[in-house]
């Protein structure tokens, strides 16, 4: 006797009670502050107030936490990048991927003007001439010049030799102010650059310092003086998020060491205020090691202000860094031919750059950027103030 | 509110569902009521009231009209009929339209008035059609008024066809809102019509709107012809996508509790004519058009002269009820222009085609209806004009398969562009013809169906699945767009 099924109640029955697990995913635990993967703090479940419903932040609120909160949202993220290289997709979320887990910012000639840039250069051959110290660009190029095979086919990106050849053709005259060239890093054969993270790795870093080393007319040193050492070979950078692929693709932090004894002193605070300070004697926070933040390893990551003090010297010359997060692994490779570098993040200082550099007199300044973050920098009008 | 969402899929509709199934029969219609105002209040907790204004006004008139036409009294009726009218457009056309009137007069005059900055009421497109055509069909005897305000208001703010149609009229469903069958059959029948049509949002439209995006954001003086093609193809792909999804999702949501919407799309994108088109896109508002405009005003009954005439009114206010902005007009008489070159000679032109050939029909007029939607996505009409003429220009095209230059050139930019969105082009056009639903239901008849009025195993497979990707891809993805949302 056929068992009469009854397929209409059945799929009800799952049809709702799907609904309804996909909402426990999100409310049937304790609320989440902060995503590791995401290196961002989570929405919470709002609380009510009438107030709040009539501007309708209660609503938006009640959704983004759904959405944050749903222990379903990593394995929704996957599954979507993985759909996504099965449609040929490769870029979500301003990263391209590739299906052998190589990840690159998204950087294009449209992510910068012209006329910022020249604003930019104007801004840094002024406050050269006002300071009196030389000032050296020491531009970093983006993954995807330096290293165009890593790239999905086909894919657009940055004209990064055409931004160097803008800024080169506006400071060629300028006797003050100049481009350092990046050969070494630009012609080397060997991975420079993170698979996961926008930063070059450590051998990049090496070859950027290199660059810039040779460029100011200081001996250069081997590599294999700096006896790198493998801290950590599961690395996630900060692109992996953006479309977090199944097949876990992990980078190996490496770290130089054989370095001087150094005396960092680190001033940080908020709205530019630095008002608390921290020392250390090493150019390494190990605690970031356990972290998903893996790069700030190198430094801490960024403060308003870092004064690095080779205790192997005694006298020696003074570097006067501008710089962006690219510095910090760059640093290691520097700080033997200096006595001190002064290390300053204009994201983080309010203060007047002017001052320190009275206050510390280098012999030189050097501006560290990677290349297309020095063409969108929007607060170089802060060195002349 | 909106469908595509969490708060919906797994809160409302879950909640709503389990209290209507345990509602006794008398109190259903209140508490649909009262759900739909909380669905509308959740996204205008301050415009509500407008909808609530409107939904007694014209029970009022309802009423009103259908007393004086008990006692014969003919202007008494027709007066309060004009009042309704009235009012259901002052309302429309004063949150819709007025900034349009004030920066025209601006524009022209030279004055400086400024502009109210109203948000629109989501919504009040369609639920303002839908109150009028209640007056108007009590007005005509076609259906009486209903003397229940409770049943009223619930028919007015009913949510699944509140925001976004279809255009649901009074008579319509009268029957059922007095009187309906909430059966497992219909239930299961309507949950899979929501979710094909969730998929078809979150899965396609949403998809082909990403794309559509990333292009637009280009600036437009090195826009290149590949890739104004692909964004208007895109477009095409997603506001139809889009909406048919969205109807789909309110007839099936209709369903479950007991309404039977009538359809609103029916494979346009298979049309061998512009004429044919507007039979089978937004079917629904081409009706309102027709019963409530174009037959009043004469249709074809008064010389040829008067029905162009009549035309042109049904065709410009078809173009505006879609936006306050002049590229929805100036599509609308585009549509006009084009229906009436059909009228006159093309149709006669295409029926000599033979059969066989009838897919360079379709291709015609895809193509004009495709420039049709590039005119209609940019209310900016020079960066509309910029579109189409790069859509056209040789140069634009030889630009695009430039190749010097490696990554940084227009020629790698369109075939990465091509290759990112082939698959979802692919997907979309097949998917808008009605080869996916006949391979489909071709396999569903070799299974067997457990009984009559039982959703096959074939089809709950689907769907099941279909749902667990759009919650998926909603989690994931934040972004989450609703093109008729400014209706």
């Amino acid at each position: 006797m056929k068992k009469k099924r009854t397929n209409n109640l059945f799929y009800i029955i799952i049809f709702i009670q799907g609904l309804v697990f996909a909402g426990l995913f999100s409310v049937a635990h304790p609320a989440k502050d902060f995503s590791e993967l995401e290196n961002r703090t989570l929405t919470k479940l709002p609380s009510f107030s009438l107030e709040k419903v009539f501007d309708g932040t209660f609503q938006d609120q009640m959704e983004n936490a759904l959405k944050d909160q749903s222990a379903l949202k990593t394995p929704a993220a996957k599954l979507s990048a993985l759909f996504d290289l099965i449609t040929w997709r490769y870029d979500k979320n301003g990263t391209y991927f590739t299906s052998d887990g190589n990840y690159v910012e998204k950087e294009t000639d449209d992510d910068y003007t012209d006329r910022r840039l020249s604003m930019n250069l104007r801004i840094i051959v002024r406050f050269a001439e006002e300071s009196g110290k030389p000032v050296d660009l020491c531009l970093i190029p983006p993954k995807g010049a330096a290293e165009p095979s890593e790239l999905p086919s086909y894919a657009p990106y940055l004209d990064d030799m055409k931004l160097r050849e803008k800024i080169f053709k506006e400071t060629k005259e300028n006797d003050s102010v100049d481009l350092v060239p990046m050969e070494n890093l630009l012609s080397a054969d060997k991975e420079r650059y993170f698979k996961t993270d926008h930063h070059y790795n450590t051998y990049g870093a090496y070859l950027s310092a290199k660059d810039y080393l040779s460029f100011i007319g200081y001996p250069t040193a081997s590599i294999d003086i700096y006896r790198l050492s493998t801290v950590d070979d599961d690395f996630h950078g900060t692109l992996f998020r953006k479309a977090p692929l199944f097949d876990n693709s992990y980078d190996h932090m490496i770290i130089p060491s054989n370095l001087p004894p150094v005396k960092v002193r680190y001033s940080y605070g908020t709205d530019g205020r630095l008002d608390q300070t921290e020392e250390s004697d090493s150019l390494y926070e190990a605690g970031y090691m356990f972290t998903e933040d893996k790069y700030s390893v190198y430094m801490g990551g960024n403060h308003g202000l870092a004064v690095i003090d080779n205790q192997k010297k005694n006298s020696g010359p003074v570097l006067f860094m501008i710089k962006d997060s690219f510095a910090n692994s760059a640093v290691p490779y520097l700080i033997r031919s200096y006595k001190r570098i002064v290390m300053v993040d204009l994201r983080y200082f309010g203060g007047s750059v002017t001052d320190l550099v009275k206050k510390y007199d280098p012999d030189r300044t050097v501006i560290w950027y990677e290349s297309l973050n020095f063409a969108q920098e929007s607060r170089f009008s802060m060195l002349i103030r | 509110m909106v469908f595509s969402s969490m708060v919906f899929l797994t809160f409302f509709l879950p909640i709503v569902f389990f209290i209507y199934l345990i509602c006794p029969n008398r109190a259903r219609n209140l508490f649909l009521f009262i759900a739909s105002l909380v669905f509308y209040a959740w996204g205008e907790p301050v415009y509500i009231f407008i909808m609530l204004f409107s939904t007694v006004f014209d029970y009022v008139n309802g009423r009103l009209i259908e007393h004086f036409r008990t006692l014969s009294r003919e202007k008494a009726a027709r007066t309060v009929l004009v009042i309704s009218v009235v009012g259901n457009l002052a309302i429309l056309g004063f949150f819709k339209y007025t900034d349009f009137f004030i920066e025209t007069i601006d524009h022209v005059s030279g004055s400086t008035i400024a502009l109210l900055g109203l948000t629109l009421p989501v919504g009040i497109s369609f639920y303002t059609f839908q109150t009028m055509s209640y007056t108007i069909d009590v007005y005509r005897g076609e259906v009486a008024a209903q003397h229940n305000i409770i049943s009223f208001g619930m028919y007015v703010c009913l949510f699944p066809q509140l925001i976004a149609g279809p255009i649901v009229r009074y008579k319509d469903i009268a029957k059922e809102v007095d009187s309906r069958r909430f059966t497992p059959s219909e239930i299961a029948l309507g949950m899979y019509r929501f979710a094909i049509g969730l998929s078809k949002k979150v899965l396609i439209a949403n998809k082909a709107g990403d794309i559509y995006k990333n292009i637009t954001a280009i600036h437009l003086s090195s826009l290149t012809g590949p890739e104004v093609l692909i964004s208007a193809i895109c477009y095409t792909i997603q506001i139809y996508f889009d909406f048919s999804g969205y109807s789909d999702m309110a007839i099936g949501l209709g369903r479950i509790f007991g309404f039977h919407f009538p359809e609103n799309f029916n494979y346009p994108y298979e049309s061998k004519s512009i004429t044919e088109f507007w039979r089978r896109w937004h079917m629904t508002l081409g009706t309102w058009f027709r019963e409530y405009v174009y037959i009043p005003l004469g249709g074809n009954r008064k010389g040829l002269a008067r029905q162009i005439l009549n035309l042109l009114i049904v065709w410009s206010l078809t173009g505006f009820w879609h936006g306050a902005s002049w590229n929805f007009v100036l599509w609308g008489l585009y549509y006009f222009a084009l229906l009436l070159i059909e009228k006159c000679f093309m149709l006669r032109v295409w029926k000599k085609l033979p059969e066989r050939l009838g897919f360079i029909r379709i291709l015609v007029t895809m193509v004009f209806v495709m420039c049709g939607w590039i005119l209609f996505s940019h209310t900016d009409l020079t960066e509309a004009a910029y579109y189409m003429k790069t859509l056209f220009s040789p140069k634009a095209w030889t630009a695009g398969f430039d190749f010097r230059g490696g990554h940084v050139s227009a020629g790698y930019q369109t075939v990465y562009l091509f290759r990112s969105s082939v698959v979802l082009m692919t997907v979309g056009i097949i998917g808008a013809t009605e080869l996916p639903h006949r391979i489909f239901a071709w396999f569903d008849s070799k299974s067997k169906r457990r009984g009559e009025g039982q959703i096959s195993d074939l089809q709950m497979l689907l769907s099941l699945i279909l749902m667990l990707l759009a919650v998926m891809t909603l989690l994931s993805d934040s972004f989450n767009p609703f093109l008729y949302f400014r209706f």
